[in-house]
């Protein structure tokens, strides 16, 4: 994987120009940049676009603030790539995209979560079911455990076929056949009738990814799909996934820690940290001139063929309790640049040009590698 | 799987010789006089005893007494009681009632308590679920007889709704009571063992899965979260048919109806050795049987189990 070591390459040059010109705060005042006016013209409105989530967990121990103003939108076949440490509040952020939240303990707060205009926040139950896995489709970080074990790979594949489109029950079963030759699983036709035990790591994740296809959705969340699996696996499944994305024109959330994997699909990244947005930018900008310390820092922690040797650079400290959130910036005790303001001001979006912003008081001078 | 089956088999028939043999040991030990049981109070003349002695080779040694009654068992002759009917013919009387009751135990335990159990999940923290929870630390904690009696005298004598005993020649409807009652603990901790089940099978990952799918909550709870919490529940059940059968000596006693436990009742009040013997080794077949069957389901329920 080049990307670790190297800006990454382009991918796909229709859904990096979506990425340039895609608006980066709330998609209605988009004009207001002049350079811009003129461009988007052509970009739609976004796929789906996440405003102000806000999340809480109740638990015995107090309350936890899980998001905290969370604001990212998608384009249409476009991939973002949502980065952060456990905890970050990525992966919640995509269940509540998807209503998936176990609430309780989870209460969203505030914010809205729209797709194509509509509100998920604000429909009833039985209408917001009809865009799971049909819109929005999600495959998870643990396929042996995320599949059911007693039934077989072809009956929940069937099952979500048969969701979709209503066909019979042997129609559905020679489509899920047909997608697990999509995903390349060897013999589907031989295998279909397996139980998820019976698979690899690699192939338990082919079956998931064909799972969430069967809808054929617009919109496909990723979420951390290699981390389970072995190194040589996650490259042949970020492979797949990126040509299917490609093929079937879907748009792609991947969330993920694995800063190899952003720099070789996204398009564009938001970075998260302690619930909130700390940097968005396209994966360019972001590896060259990141604009947040804490991005700095996930930067500089991955380790380097020419560094060898030397000491791993980390990032000093732990992550915050979501229960006790530092006043302020959320990242300022572990933050090589944090001064008075740091610890009193929550530090507004910094634009750091088109459709970047980085959430710190001294962006500018982070993105200009001047040190704190 | 064939290799499985041989192998339970063969241990079936070691757990069978060494459970008879232990019973037969016991029954030994502790009979007294069983000349004198059979005749009650009145004397016996010296004669009838030694010719009944010789009969049933009661000046036998124990082994002696023991290889011969294993002998004819596995001739298929299960004996005859010192009042001289043949123990297969009271076994085939008896075996009806009780296996018409402990059908109707089986029923209630699977529809009620699964049924139960998943409404209470589904409804956890309601008034549906703390009822249950209620009653059935209610029923566990009360003796079978006790509820036995009151339900008889409540639901038979007050307010009669139903019939007070069961008799010979009851319909089905006679055997409602008895076999609620002959089912209470199971049902009891099928309905909290079928709740937990749940209740661990609502967090798994693969609930998740199946509603980002866009499936309805009937479809997620009916197809995919009770398919796996029936495993731990039916392996419960299984378990219990045994019980189920072995276990109404109690229940046939309150309701008089003359099943295998009650027979089995009547032969150690009167030691009666080959008839307690012989009933004892046919319940110990059924819960043989019964627990292979489970094992075997069980492989049909989760295809993770493989018999090698």
């Amino acid at each position: 994987m080049t990307g670790l070591y190297s800006p990454p390459p382009k991918t796909g040059s229709g859904s990096a120009q979506a990425a340039m010109t895609g608006p980066y705060s709330p998609p209605p005042q988009t004009g207001s940049g002049s350079a811009q006016a003129a461009m988007t013209a052509m970009v739609a409105a976004p796929l789906l676009d996440v405003r102000d989530l806000a999340l809480q967990f109740h638990t015995r121990d107090g309350v936890a603030t899980v998001l905290n103003g969370v604001s990212y939108h998608l384009d249409p076949a476009e991939v973002l790539a949502v980065l952060g440490e456990s905890g970050s509040g990525k992966s919640v952020t995509a269940h509540a995209i998807m209503g998936i939240l176990d609430t309780p303990p989870a209460r969203i707060t505030g914010g809205e979560i729209l797709y194509q205009g509509q509100d998920l926040l604000r429909m009833p139950e039985s209408a917001r079911r009809r865009f799971r896995g049909r819109e929005i489709g999600m495959i998870f970080q643990d396929a042996l455990s995320a599949l059911n074990p007693v039934f077989s790979v072809g009956f929940q594949i069937a099952e979500a076929v048969r969701l979709g489109e209503g066909t019979s029950r042997a129609d559905a079963r020679k489509r899920a056949v047909e997608l697990m030759d999509l995903v390349r699983i060897p013999g589907a036709r031989q295998r279909v009738g397996e139980y998820p035990h019976q698979f690899s790591g690699g192939m338990r994740q082919r079956i998931m990814i064909a799972m969430a296809l069967a809808q054929r959705p617009k919109v496909l969340i990723a979420d951390e799909p290699t981390t389970a699996l072995d190194v040589t696996v996650q490259a042949q499944i970020m492979d797949l996934l990126a040509e299917l994305r490609r093929d079937l024109g879907m748009a792609m959330i991947l969330i993920t820690h694995d800063l190899g994997v952003v720099a070789d699909v996204a398009d564009r990244i938001v970075v998260m940290y302690a619930g909130r947005i700390v940097e968005q930018a396209d994966v360019y900008q972001l590896y060259r001139t990141p604009g947040h310390p804490y991005t700095r820092g996930l930067l500089a922690s991955v380790p380097r063929l020419n560094g060898k040797g030397a000491p791993l650079a980390t990032i000093p400290g732990l992550p915050p309790s979501l229960t006790k959130i530092p006043t302020g910036c959320p990242f300022h005790p572990r933050c090589p640049y944090a001064r008075d303001v740091c610890r009193s001001t929550v530090p507004p979006r910094v634009p750091l040009g088109i459709g970047r912003y980085s959430a710190c008081h001294f962006a500018r001078e982070v993105a200009d590698g001047r040190r704190g | 799987m064939f290799r499985f089956i041989v192998r339970r088999l063969i241990q079936m028939i070691l757990v069978f010789v060494g459970t008879t043999f232990v019973v037969y040991a016991l029954m030994f030990a502790a009979a007294s006089d069983p000349i004198q049981a059979l005749v009650g109070e009145r004397p016996v003349s010296p004669q009838l005893r030694a010719d009944l002695t010789v009969r049933y080779h009661l000046d036998d040694p124990f082994i002696v007494q023991y290889l011969r009654y294993m002998g004819n068992l596995l001739r298929g002759d299960l004996g005859t009681q010192i009042s001289g009917r043949p123990i297969s013919q009271l076994m085939g009387q008896a075996w009806p009632y009780t296996l018409r009751l402990s059908a109707l135990a089986l029923l209630v335990v699977l529809l009620v308590g699964i049924g139960a159990g998943l409404v209470s999940a589904v409804r956890r923290g309601g008034v549906f679920d703390h009822a249950t929870l209620i009653l059935t630390l209610v029923v566990i904690g009360i003796p079978v007889f006790v509820l036995g009696f009151n339900l008889q005298y409540l639901l038979g004598v007050k307010w009669k709704v139903l019939p007070v005993t069961v008799g010979a020649d009851a319909g089905i409807t006679a055997y409602l009571l008895p076999a609620v009652i002959l089912a209470s603990i199971t049902l009891a901790t099928a309905v909290r063992l079928t709740r937990t089940s749940i209740l661990e099978n609502l967090r798994a990952d693969y609930v998740r899965t199946a509603n980002a799918k866009g499936l309805s909550r009937r479809r997620v709870i009916g197809v995919h979260v009770l398919r796996n919490s029936l495993i731990p529940v039916i392996t419960f059940i299984g378990v219990t048919i045994g019980e189920l059968m072995a276990g109404a000596v109690v229940t046939e006693r309150i309701f008089n109806i003359p099943g295998i436990g009650y027979q089995l009742y009547q032969g150690i009040h009167l030691q009666d050795g080959p008839t307690v013997v012989g009933i004892v080794s046919v319940l110990v077949i059924v819960y043989l049987v019964s627990s292979l069957v489970v094992d075997l389901l069980y492989a049909v329920l989760d295809p993770r189990i493989r018999y090698e």
